[in-house]
């Protein structure tokens, strides 16, 4: 009796599982925020061209520019498809230099070739353990895989498609 | 100095051009420009974008005082190449006999010549946050509006200019220099004009509050000119070429969708050949938008 209660148990679990997995899997990835550091600008125009060439890219839904920090903080909306590289884009065009970039992003947990990776929309990100948030880390290779986290984590200039995890959230 | 009913007139039609360009690029301006009022800066738009800067402009001498409203249009071809093309909005009022051999603005060309130019960014250096190091090359070439200018043939130009500095949210810093060829034209060549720029920036801590705020600064800008003598008949003309070093303060503010500029530039130095009458000052006002 108490064998086939668990195993009835055991199936529902499984069962609610899976939809909620389908549930998140289905909710909203992309980016949802990003902090890109940018070098060599230098005055009001500067920071207004760079305002409004980033508010022209689709999906964007708030950009906030300062100078004294050097940075373009730019919220996005739900349904974006837009990646790093067409920030970084933005701020080539402006006749800057873009630097490393603090990112808030959310999408789907993937194990290839033993290397974790987050799959947004469009576009899919290599996750790298950082130093300073080894916690971060542990916890994120005890979640599954196909699994919709959210990850805030820095993305080297070098690699718009990497991301050093500092934190997560599920 | 009789004012006659064709100098109101012609006035009138200043103003009036001046207010309808200032009409037209308001309604989606955005200013640009780092820049000094007469030297050479070396920051490009950026790609796609626009720049307009219609400028006042007075050059006083000793028989007079000219001035002129000028326009001038920038386009970011990409972020480190811009198309510039600079004109007169107006006749001179006042016009100096013989003008004197200049270019107002470094990057604007001569009073009354239509001039287009390519701005290219050719170092770019970014050293921190709010820093650069940048080097730009300016190529142009001119066309006159008026058959003849001080009594000679005047032909179309060329100028090459050649500007490095460092811009920062504390200090800018540019210096440069450039050279005009006059082609003949009817046996007749105006002097080439080799010119140097400096130009220092300083930005109060005051003016250092963070974007959107209104951004100020403050420049000191020199400028050096030694025009050659013009050529009639294959005749150096006396009274033509010298030297002349000027300096002076200017300062532009910046904020939001538009920026203004205004500059003054005396002479501590001149030598000018024969009995040409010497310079008092220069001055310039610039309005600057973005659209």
């Amino acid at each position: 009796m108490k064998t086939t209660m668990s195993k009835t148990m055991a199936r529902m679990a499984a069962v609610v599982a899976a939809l909620l997995t389908l549930g998140v899997s289905n909710a909203a990835a992309g980016l949802i925020e990003v902090k890109q550091t940018i070098w060599g600008m230098d005055c009001a125009p500067c920071a207004y061209g760079m305002e409004k060439g980033l508010k022209k890219l689709e999906g964007v839904k708030k950009v906030k520019v300062s100078l004294n920090k050097g940075n373009a903080v730019i919220e996005f909306a739900a349904d974006n498809k837009l990646v790093l590289a067409d920030i970084r884009r933005v701020v080539r065009d402006g006749g800057f230099t873009p630097k490393e970039a603090i990112i808030k992003i959310s999408g789907t947990l993937q194990r290839k070739d033993g290397e974790l990776r987050l799959q947004v929309s469009n576009a899919d990100y290599a996750l790298k353990p950082s130093e300073k948030a080894k916690d971060a880390w542990l916890r994120l290779q005890e979640v599954g895989t196909d699994v919709v986290v959210a990850i805030v984590g820095q993305t080297p200039v070098e690699h718009d498609d990497q991301i050093i995890v500092q934190e997560v959230k599920q | 100095m009789r004012i006659t009913t064709a100098d109101t007139n012609r006035l009138n039609t200043c103003v009036l051009l001046a207010l309808l360009t200032l009409v037209i690029t308001t309604t989606r301006l955005h200013a640009e420009g780092h820049g000094p009022a007469f030297g050479l800066a070396t920051p490009t738009l950026g790609q796609g974008q626009w720049s307009s800067d219609t400028s006042f402009m007075a050059l006083s001498r000793d028989d007079g005082t000219a001035f002129m409203f000028r326009e001038m249009v920038g386009y970011g071809i990409t972020e480190d190449l811009q198309g510039l093309l600079t004109f007169p909005l107006s006749p001179v009022i006042d016009p100096l006999k013989p003008p004197s051999r200049t270019r107002m603005g470094a990057m604007m060309g001569s009073m009354t010549d239509v001039e287009g130019s390519l701005l290219w960014r050719f170092h770019r250096q970014a050293t921190d946050i709010g820093s650069r190091f940048e080097s730009s090359l300016l190529l142009g070439g001119s066309v006159p509006t008026e058959e003849k200018r001080g009594g000679l043939h005047v032909g179309p130009a060329l100028n090459a200019a050649l500007v490095t500095g460092y811009a920062s949210r504390t200090v800018y810093g540019w210096v440069g220099g450039g050279y005009q060829r006059y082609v003949e034209s009817a046996n007749d060549r105006l002097g080439d004009l080799p010119y140097a720029t400096a130009v220092f920036g300083w930005r109060p801590p005051f003016f250092q509050r963070d974007y959107p705020k209104p951004d100020w600064r403050i420049f000191v800008e020199s400028l050096a000119e030694f025009p050659q003598r013009n050529r009639s008949d294959g005749a150096r003309l006396a009274n033509s070429g010298g030297e002349r070093m000027l300096v002076g303060p200017s300062v532009l503010g910046l904020y939001g969708k538009w920026g203004v500029e205004a500059g003054v530039l005396f002479p501590v130095h001149q030598r000018l050949n024969g009995n040409q009458p010497e310079e008092k000052f220069r001055a310039k006002v610039v309005f600057t938008w973005w659209f």
